[in-house]
C-alpha cells in the first residue's frame, strides 16, 4: 500500500461524513403506536381517537378517587385505614406532597390538555363535515367543564364563600398553552365553565353512544347552579332532563351495575373483551369492599350509619352496609361497591331528582312536584311517603334523603358547604364548612412558578 | 490457561541463552530487588551490549579488554555506571540495582486525542496508573479513583456488588443533564447509561462494572476548561480517559494476580426484637388514648407475637466471597507489540443471593507496516452478570429494616383455616402477612430468580500514517456495543393474591456506539526555540438504543424467558433511539525554549439531541503555563527543583440529556375507553425547539511545584466555574397538562481550591512516601429564573433547587426539640417561631449534599522485601440526610414497620428530656396530617474518616526467584473500610442511594434511604510475573 493511497482514502472517509443538517435530525421513529406530534392529527378518525382519549383519562378522575377524596373531607365515612394520602384528607390537612391528589389533579387537567389539543387541532383535520367537527368539538367542551368543575369543586371555597366570588378558584385552561397557569377567581371560573357548558348543550346530539349528550350537558348545568344555590335554573335543567323521556328510576338501589342502566346520564364505560376484564373503570371504589377483604381502607361512619339505620324500614341499611366487630371495635363496611366490574354513573337521575325537588322546594314555586320526587326516592328505599310538610321541613327532609341516597358518591360535602353559604350552622366533623382544610391542596409542581397562590393548610381543628 | 501457560513456559526457555567465555553478565534489578526486564546495558561510547531478560538477566561478549565503564539504563530510572577491567578469557558478573528517577515531571500524560509532557501541560489533568486502581478490592474500577486525584469526589453507592459509585469532578454543576464526567476509553466516549432499568430493585445499573480494572494502564482525569475544551459540549463534568495496557517491553512476559478474600457489612442495623417492638408498639396505642387490645400489623396475635423473635437482618446477609484473577501477557518488539488478557471476578456480597460476576477478555496490539505508517487494534469482550436481590426499598437487607417485623415467622408453623374450614396455609409455607411478599424477604429472595447480565465489546481500529516530515494524520473507528438483559422468574408463590401464577419478565437493551474520527498532528520547531504542535480533527458519533420487553405469565413458567418464547408477550414498550454529534476541532500549542507555554483549544460540535434552533455550539479555551524553574534565577537552585504557574480559561458544555429530549409525540393504543382506540398526546414534556447544551465559563489557575530534586512535589490551584442555561427538567404545573417541561434555565457557580502533595520523607533502605490531597469546593445556585424551590426535585428525597445555596440541598421543616410538657415534637415555622404544627410552607434549605472538603492521605512504607501501605480518605463538613429514619424512628403505623433501637430515647411522661417524641399511631400527635414527615431532625453532619484500605506485602527479591522460573513475585493483605470514624448514627457515612434519574443523581448523593452499608472485606493477593 502506498502512502498517497492510504492518504486518500482517508480523505474520501472524512468526506463521506462531512457536514450535513439531516445529519442531525433524530427525531423518534414514528411507528404504529408513536407518532411525531408534528404529523399527528389528519383525518377525522385521528381526531375521534383524540377525543376519546379526552373520556379516558376524565374516567380515571371519576373511577372512585375524586369521590373518595370528596367524601373524605366530609363525615359520611370513617377513619380510612393503610391509607397514607387518604389520611391527610380525612384529617383536612392536605398538603402538596399528597401524591393521590396530584394525580387525581393531573388526570383533570390532562382531560382539558387533549381537550385543547383536540380544538387546537381540528381544523388541520380535512374530509370531515363542519356537523362533525362541531360535535366532536361540543363534547371535548362538555369535558373540559366536567373536568374545570370537578377540580372547582376539590380545590376552591365554594361558590358564595366571598359576597361576589372574587375568592380565588382554579386555573382556568381554555386553549393550549404552556404558559404559567394562574388562578382565576371563582366568578369568573364559573362564567367560562358556563360558557362550555352552553356550547355543549346547543351542540351536542341527543344520543350518542356512550359519550356525552345534551342530557349530559343539562345534568351537569344543574348540578353547576344547585351548587350555587341557584335554584330556579337548577330546577329548570334537572326538570328538563328528568322531562327529556330518555332516562327512569331504577326499582333496584343498585346504580352501579355492571353496563347500562336507566339512570345513567353520563358514566364511565368498563369493558369486557373475550370474557376477560380489559378495561375497569371504577377501581378505587373497591376500597370500601368487605365481601372479599376484613379490612377495607375505607368506611361508613358511625354517624351515617346511624342516620340511616335511624328508620328500620330502610332498605340501604342492609342493602349498603355490613357492620363490623372486631373484638369489640365496630366499624360499618359499605357494601353499596361490592363488585368487581361497574360502569360509574358520574351524573344520574337521583341526582336529578333530588336537585329539582330541593330547588322547587326552597323556591317554593311547585310543592307537590317536590314532594312527589322525594317520595319516589323514599319509596324505593321502602319508606313511607312524607306529606303535608313544605317550606324549610321540605327542603330539610330533602337534604336528609340526598345525603342517605347519594352517601360515597363524592356529593356530601357540596351540601354542607352549600348549607354553610345559605347561612345554617354547617360542619364536617367538627370543622366548619369554610375553614382552610375543606379544600384540597394543591400538587406541589403547581408550586414551580413563582406566583402562584396554594391554598392555606390546615386551619380545621 | 494451561496452555498459555506452557507457551510462556517456552518463550522463556528460548530467551535463555548459554553463557560462553569471557562474557559479562548480571542481573539488574530495581531498588525493591525486582528485575528489570529490557534495561539496556552497554559499553559506554558503543553499541556493544544486550538487553536484560524477563529475570532481569543479561550477557554479552565484549569482544575487548582493558578499562571499560559498563552503562546501564532504562527508562524512568537513572543511569548506572561500572567501571571494569576486563581481562581475556575471565568473565564477569555485574549485579546493579537501579534507583527510579523521581524527577515525575518528565512523564508523559494523556490528553484528549493525544499525549503531552506533563511538565508542559497548561491543563489540570491528574494522572492515576493502573496499579493504583487494582491496589484494593472495589466493586468496580470508578470506585478505585476514590482519594487519588484532588477535587474528585467518589461515592461508592453501597454494599452491593457491582454497585456503581458517583463521581464528581469539581462539585456539581448539572441538575437534569448527567453530571457524571465522561468516559472515554481508548479514545471512545462510551456508553454511561446509568438508568436502563430506572430504579427498579432499589438499584441502578452500572454500566462501568464491565471494564475490567486489571486492564487499565493509566486513568486521567481531566478537570479544566484547557484540558476538557477538547471534548467541546461534552467537557464540562470534567473528563475521565482510560487508557488500556498494551504490549510495551521488549520481549514477552506474563502477569498472573489472583485474590480472595471475604467481607462483611461496615455496620449493621439496630433494629427491635418481638419484646421491644410489642412493647413500644403497645405504648403509641396507650398514649393515643386507645382503648382495647391494638391489633397488630398483618393480623397477629399477641400471643403469637410473643413468641416469635425473627431476626430478618440475620436472615438477609451472610460473610460474602471475593475473588478476582487476571492473566495477561504481552510482547514487544521494534515494529509490533502485542497484548492479551483474561480476567475473571466473583464478588458474592455479604447480602445473600448478590453477587456481580465478570468474565472478560483483552487484546490490544500495534503494527508498524512502514516506516511512515501503523495499525493498531484494540477489541475487548466482558460478560458482567449481577445476580440481584430487591434492596434498599425493594426487600432484602432493606426488608429486614422496614417491612418485616420480628413478630413475623418466616414460615407457617401451623396450617391456617378460613372461616368455612378451608386451609388457605399450610404449615412450612412462607409467611406472608397481608399476602404481600416484601414482608418476607426470605420468601421474596427464594421465590424470585433475577439477574441483568450485561454482554459488552469494545473495538477500535486505528491507522496512522506519517506522510511528510512531522505530519501525523490518525484515522480510527471504534464501536462499543453493549446488549444488557435483566431477567426476572418469579416462581409460584410469589404473588401471594395468585399462588399458582409464575412471571418471567425480560427487559433488553442493545446499545450501539459507533465511532470515527480523524485527527492530523504537526510539529514544527523554528529556529531551535518556537515549538508548535498544531491539530485538526473531526469525530462522528452515533448511538442507537434498542429496548424492548416481554413478559409471560402462566402456571408452566420454570425459568428465565429464553427470546424466542412463544408464548412471551411483548409489552409495547419496545423503542429505539439514536442521537450523534458531528464534531470539528482543533488545537494549536506553542512553547518558547521550552518554558514559555501556550495552547488554542477549540471544538464546534453540532448534535440531534439539540433542538432545532440551536444546532451547532462552539467551545473555545485557552492556556498558558510559564515553566519558571528554567529561568536562570532558579536554574540549578538547591530547594526548588520545579515550578511552573499555569493558568486557562474557557467554555465547555454539557449535551448529557435524553436523545429526543425536544420532541413531543402522540401515542395510540387500541382497545383502550369503551373498547376503542385512543389516540393522545405525550404528556411527558412538551416540545422545545431551543433546547440546548449547558454552558460552562471556567477559569483555573495552579502552581506546580517539585522541590528538593523532586523528591516534595505538589500543586495548588484554584477554580472558579461558571454554569449557565443549566439544563432543568422542570416539574411542570400539572394544569399545563404536562408532567415536566425541559429548559434552558438557571445559572450555578462552583469555586474552589485543590491541593496536592507527594513526599519522598525517607529514602534509604527505609523508605516512606506520603500522598495527600484535599480540596474545597463552594457551589451556589445563583438564578432558577421564574422558578422556585418546587420546580426541580430530587425524586422522593425532599431535596431541592434553591437560589443562593448549593445544587440540590434539603428542603425541610425545621424540627427544635421534644416539649417536655407533653412529648410533642416542636417545629419551627417560617420565622423561627416556634409550633406544633408541621407545614410544608415552613420549609427551609437545611443541609448540603456537598462536603466542605474531601481527601486523603497515603503513607506508603517499604524496607526491603516489605511494604505497608495505610490509605485514609475523608470528608468534612455536608450533610447525610437519612430518610428511612422518618419511618424507623417515626410512627407506628397499622401496616408495619420495624422500628430501630435509637427510638428508646423517648418522651415517656412529663418531664422528660428525650430526643424523639412521644410514641403515636397518628400522625396528628406530630403535629402532620402526613404520616412520615421529612424535618432537619433525620439531617447529620457527614464528616468522617475512613481507614480505606491497609495492606502488607512481601515482594520476593529477585535473588530468591532465580532458582525459580518466575520473574516477579509479590504476596499482599488487604483489608478495605477497616475503620470508620464518623458521628453519624445511621449505618455507613459513605453512602448514596439509588436514583429515580439524572435529576436525583445531582442533587441527592447525601440520602440513604435503607440503603446497605458498604462492604468490609479482608483479601489476600498474589501476583506473579514470568
Amino acid at each position: 500500500m502506498k502512502r498517497s493511497k492510504i492518504l486518500s482514502a482517508i480523505i474520501l472517509l472524512s468526506v463521506l461524513y462531512s457536514c450535513s443538517k439531516e445529519f442531525l435530525e433524530k427525531k423518534p421513529e414514528s411507528t404504529d403506536t408513536q407518532i411525531n406530534s408534528d404529523e399527528a392529527i389528519k383525518t377525522a378518525q385521528d381526531l375521534r381517537e383524540l377525543l376519546n382519549s379526552v373520556y379516558d383519562v376524565a374516567a380515571n378522575l371519576y373511577g372512585g378517587q375524586a369521590q373518595n377524596l370528596m367524601e373524605l373531607l366530609g363525615d359520611d365515612v370513617g377513619l380510612p385505614v393503610s391509607q397514607t394520602d387518604y389520611l391527610p384528607v380525612y384529617y383536612r390537612k392536605s398538603d402538596i406532597f399528597n401524591g393521590t391528589i396530584g394525580g387525581r389533579y393531573k388526570d383533570a387537567y390532562l382531560s382539558i390538555y387533549r381537550a385543547n389539543v383536540l380544538i387546537m387541532k381540528k381544523d388541520e383535520v380535512s374530509e370531515i363535515s363542519e356537523a362533525e367537527k362541531i360535535k366532536i368539538e361540543a363534547e371535548a367542551r362538555f369535558l373540559r367543564a366536567l373536568n374545570h368543575h370537578a377540580i372547582l369543586r376539590m380545590f376552591a371555597q365554594p361558590p358564595g364563600f366571598t359576597a361576589n366570588n372574587s375568592h380565588p378558584g382554579i386555573v382556568m385552561r381554555m386553549k393550549y398553552s404552556q404558559d404559567a397557569g394562574v388562578r382565576s377567581t371563582l366568578a369568573e371560573c364559573l362564567a367560562l365553565i358556563l360558557s362550555d357548558l352552553d356550547f355543549a348543550e346547543q351542540n351536542l346530539p341527543d344520543d350518542n353512544g356512550a359519550y356525552a349528550t345534551k342530557w349530559s350537558a343539562k345534568a351537569l348545568k344543574a348540578r353547576f347552579y344547585l351548587d350555587q344555590n341557584k335554584f330556579a335554573e337548577a330546577a329548570q335543567f334537572a326538570g328538563e332532563v328528568l322531562n327529556s323521556g330518555k332516562f327512569a328510576l331504577l326499582d333496584s338501589l343498585n346504580r352501579f351495575t355492571a353496563g347500562a342502566n336507566s339512570e345513567q346520564i353520563f358514566y364511565t364505560v368498563s369493558t369486557f373483551v373475550q370474557d376477560k376484564i380489559s378495561d375497569e373503570r371504577g377501581g378505587d371504589f373497591l376500597r370500601y369492599r368487605s365481601d372479599n377483604n376484613d379490612n377495607p381502607s375505607m368506611r361508613a361512619s358511625e354517624e351515617l350509619y346511624n342516620f340511616i339505620a335511624f328508620d328500620t324500614l330502610d332498605k340501604r341499611k342492609d342493602n349498603w352496609f355490613r357492620v363490623i366487630d372486631k373484638a369489640g371495635i365496630v366499624t360499618y363496611a359499605v357494601k353499596k361497591f361490592d363488585r368487581s366490574f361497574m360502569w360509574i354513573p358520574i351524573l344520574h337521575l337521583t341526582e336529578m331528582k333530588l336537585t329539582r325537588a330541593e330547588a322547587l322546594a326552597a323556591l317554593g314555586t311547585d310543592v307537590s312536584t317536590a314532594l312527589n320526587d322525594l317520595n319516589e326516592i323514599r319509596h324505593r328505599a321502602g319508606l313511607d311517603s312524607l306529606s303535608g310538610i313544605s317550606g324549610v321541613d321540605l327542603v330539610n327532609a330533602i337534604r336528609d334523603e340526598r345525603r342517605k341516597e347519594m352517601c360515597f358518591e363524592g356529593d356530601r360535602t357540596m351540601q354542607i358547604k352549600r348549607k354553610g353559604v345559605l347561612g345554617y350552622d354547617s360542619q364536617s366533623r367538627g370543622a366548619i364548612w369554610n375553614c382552610p382544610g375543606m379544600v384540597l391542596q394543591f400538587p406541589g409542581a403547581e408550586n414551580s412558578v413563582i406566583g402562584f397562590q396554594l391554598n392555606p393548610t390546615g386551619g380545621c381543628e | 490457561m494451561k496452555r498459555l501457560l506452557q507457551f510462556a513456559f517456552i518463550c522463556f526457555c528460548l530467551l535463555h541463552l548459554p553463557l560462553a567465555a569471557q562474557t559479562i553478565s548480571g542481573v539488574i534489578s530495581d531498588e525493591t530487588g525486582q528485575p528489570l526486564i529490557g534495561a539496556a546495558v552497554k559499553l559506554q561510547g558503543t553499541s556493544i551490549g544486550a538487553a536484560t531478560d524477563l529475570q532481569g538477566k543479561f550477557s554479552f561478549k565484549p569482544g575487548k579488554t582493558g578499562k571499560v565503564t559498563l552503562e546501564v539504563s532504562f527508562m524512568g530510572y537513572t543511569k548506572e555506571y561500572r567501571s571494569l577491567n576486563l581481562v581475556a578469557g575471565k568473565d564477569e558478573t555485574v549485579n546493579l540495582s537501579l534507583k527510579p528517577n523521581v524527577k515525575l515531571m518528565n512523564e508523559v500524560v494523556v490528553v484528549g486525542y493525544g499525549v503531552q509532557r506533563k511538565r508542559e501541560v497548561t491543563g489540570s489533568i491528574v494522572s492515576i496508573s493502573g496499579k493504583d486502581l487494582t491496589e484494593l478490592p472495589t466493586p468496580s474500577f470508578e470506585n478505585g479513583l476514590q482519594g487519588k486525584a484532588s477535587g474528585l469526589q467518589v461515592i461508592t453507592g453501597s454494599g452491593a456488588a457491582g454497585s456503581s459509585s458517583v463521581i464528581r469532578i469539581r462539585g456539581v454543576a448539572s441538575a437534569s443533564a448527567g453530571g457524571d464526567p465522561l468516559y472515554v476509553v481508548d479514545g471512545i466516549p462510551i456508553t454511561q447509561d446509568y438508568f436502563l432499568n430506572g430504579n427498579s430493585g432499589g438499584q441502578n445499573n452500572n454500566p462501568l462494572a464491565s471494564i475490567a480494572p486489571s486492564d487499565i494502564e493509566s486513568v486521567e482525569v481531566l478537570k479544566d476548561a484547557a484540558a476538557t475544551g477538547i471534548y467541546g459540549s461534552r467537557g464540562a463534568n470534567g473528563v475521565i480517559l482510560i487508557t488500556t495496557k498494551r504490549g510495551k517491553k521488549k520481549g514477552f512476559h506474563v502477569d498472573l494476580s489472583t485474590r480472595q478474600g471475604v467481607s462483611t457489612p461496615t455496620a449493621l442495623p439496630n433494629m427491635m426484637n418481638n419484646t421491644e417492638f410489642l412493647q413500644m408498639y403497645e405504648e403509641a396505642y396507650v398514649n393515643d388514648g386507645r382503648l382495647g387490645v391494638p391489633a397488630l400489623p398483618g393480623n397477629i396475635s399477641w400471643e403469637d407475637a410473643r413468641r416469635t423473635n425473627t431476626d430478618w437482618v440475620k436472615e438477609a446477609i451472610g460473610v460474602g466471597y471475593q475473588q478476582n484473577t487476571s492473566l495477561s501477557m504481552g510482547k514487544g518488539a521494534d515494529n509490533y507489540n502485542i497484548f492479551g488478557s483474561f480476567a475473571q471476578q466473583n464478588d458474592k456480597s455479604y447480602m445473600l443471593g448478590n453477587a456481580y460476576n465478570r468474565t472478560s477478555g483483552r487484546v490490544n496490539g500495534d503494527y508498524k507496516f512502514a516506516k511512515w505508517g501503523k495499525v493498531s487494534l484494540g477489541t475487548s469482550l466482558s460478560q458482567g452478570t449481577n445476580l440481584l436481590q430487591g434492596m434498599g426499598w425493594s426487600g432484602g437487607l432493606g426488608a429486614a429494616m422496614s417491612t418485616a417485623l420480628p413478630i413475623y415467622p418466616i414460615y407457617y408453623e401451623k396450617d391456617v383455616l378460613n372461616d368455612d374450614g378451608l386451609v388457605i396455609h399450610k404449615a412450612g409455607d412462607y409467611f406472608l402477612p397481608s399476602n404481600d411478599i416484601s414482608r418476607n424477604p426470605v420468601a421474596m429472595r427464594e421465590l424470585r430468580d433475577w439477574r441483568s447480565r450485561e454482554t459488552r465489546t469494545l473495538n477500535n481500529i486505528s491507522l496512522e500514517i506519517q506522510p511528510i516530515k512531522d505530519l501525523y494524520i490518525r484515522g480510527t473507528g471504534s464501536l462499543d456495543y453493549m446488549a444488557w438483559r435483566q431477567d426476572e422468574y418469579q416462581k409460584a408463590g410469589y404473588d401471594a393474591n395468585n399462588p399458582l401464577l409464575t412471571k418471567a419478565y425480560r427487559r433488553s437493551f442493545d446499545v450501539a456506539n459507533f465511532n470515527m474520527n480523524l485527527v492530523a498532528n504537526y510539529l514544527k520547531t523554528l529556529k531551535e526555540k518556537h515549538d508548535f504542535n498544531f491539530m485538526l480533527g473531526t469525530e462522528y458519533q452515533d448511538s442507537k438504543t434498542k429496548h424492548f420487553s416481554s413478559t409471560k405469565n402462566e402456571t408452566s413458567a420454570t425459568g428465565y424467558l429464553s427470546s424466542d418464547d412463544p408464548l412471551a408477550v411483548s409489552d409495547n414498550n419496545a423503542k429505539q433511539e439514536e442521537w450523534n454529534f458531528i464534531s470539528y476541532f482543533g488545537r494549536v500549542k506553542y512553547s518558547y525554549k521550552k518554558r514559555y507555554l501556550a495552547e488554542l483549544v477549540g471544538r464546534r460540535d453540532g448534535s440531534s439531541k439539540f433542538g432545532k434552533n440551536n444546532k451547532y455550539g462552539f467551545f473555545p479555551s485557552a492556556s498558558l503555563g510559564w515553566i519558571l524553574s528554567e529561568e536562570a534565577f532558579l536554574k540549578g537552585n538547591k530547594i526548588i527543583s520545579f515550578l511552573k504557574v499555569r493558568s486557562s480559561y474557557g467554555l465547555t458544555g454539557n449535551s448529557n440529556i435524553p436523545a429526543y429530549a425536544q420532541y413531543n409525540v402522540f401515542y395510540k393504543k387500541a382497545n383502550a375507553y369503551n373498547g376503542e382506540t385512543i389516540f393522545f398526546p405525550d404528556a411527558a414534556s412538551p416540545s422545545n425547539p431551543d433546547l440546548k447544551w449547558e454552558t460552562n465559563l471556567t477559569f483555573d489557575a495552579a502552581l506546580e511545584f517539585g522541590l528538593l530534586n523532586d523528591r516534595i512535589s505538589g500543586d495548588i490551584g484554584i477554580y472558579n466555574k461558571d454554569t449557565r442555561d443549566m439544563l432543568l427538567y422542570i416539574s411542570a404545573q400539572n394544569n399545563t397538562g404536562f408532567t415536566n417541561a425541559w429548559a434552558n434555565v438557571g445559572k450555578v457557580n462552583n469555586r474552589g481550591i485543590e491541593f496536592s502533595l507527594k513526599a519522598h520523607i525517607i529514602d534509604r533502605k527505609f523508605k516512606w512516601n506520603v500522598d495527600f490531597n484535599i480540596a474545597r469546593n463552594v457551589n451556589e445556585l445563583t438564578s432558577l429564573g421564574d422558578y422556585t424551590e418546587d420546580a426541580v426535585s430530587g425524586g422522593t428525597n425532599d431535596t431541592r433547587l434553591v437560589v443562593g445555596r448549593p445544587i440540590g440541598n434539603n428542603y425541610l421543616v425545621q424540627f427544635s426539640h421534644v416539649d417536655p410538657a407533653n412529648g410533642k415534637p416542636v417545629y419551627f415555622d417560617k420565622n423561627g417561631n416556634e409550633t406544633y404544627t408541621w407545614d410544608v410552607a415552613n420549609r427551609v434549605s437545611a443541609g448540603s449534599i456537598l462536603p466542605d472538603a474531601f481527601g486523603s492521605v497515603k503513607n506508603d512504607f517499604r524496607y526491603g522485601p516489605f511494604d505497608l501501605s495505610m490509605f485514609w480518605v475523608f470528608v468534612l463538613g455536608g450533610d447525610i440526610y437519612d430518610s428511612s429514619s422518618k419511618r424507623q424512628l417515626g410512627t407506628f403505623d397499622t401496616d408495619g414497620w420495624n422500628h430501630r433501637t435509637d427510638q428508646f430515647d423517648r418522651w415517656r411522661q412529663p418531664g422528660d428530656e428525650a430526643k424523639y417524641p412521644l410514641l403515636t399511631t397518628s400522625s396528628t400527635a406530630y403535629g402532620s396530617g402526613t404520616p412520615w414527615i421529612n424535618t432537619t431532625l433525620w439531617v447529620h453532619d457527614g464528616t468522617f474518616a475512613r481507614l480505606r484500605s491497609l495492606s502488607i506485602g512481601y515482594t520476593f527479591p529477585a535473588k530468591m526467584l532465580e532458582k525459580s522460573k518466575l520473574g516477579s513475585a509479590r504476596i499482599s493483605l488487604v483489608g478495605t473500610n477497616l475503620i470508620t470514624l464518623t458521628k453519624f448514627p445511621g449505618l455507613d457515612p459513605e453512602i448514596a442511594r439509588d436514583f429515580e434519574n439524572a435529576t436525583d443523581r445531582n442533587m441527592s448523593p447525601n440520602i440513604t434511604y435503607l440503603t446497605s452499608p458498604q462492604q468490609k472485606t479482608f483479601s489476600i493477593s498474589v501476583d506473579i510475573g514470568f
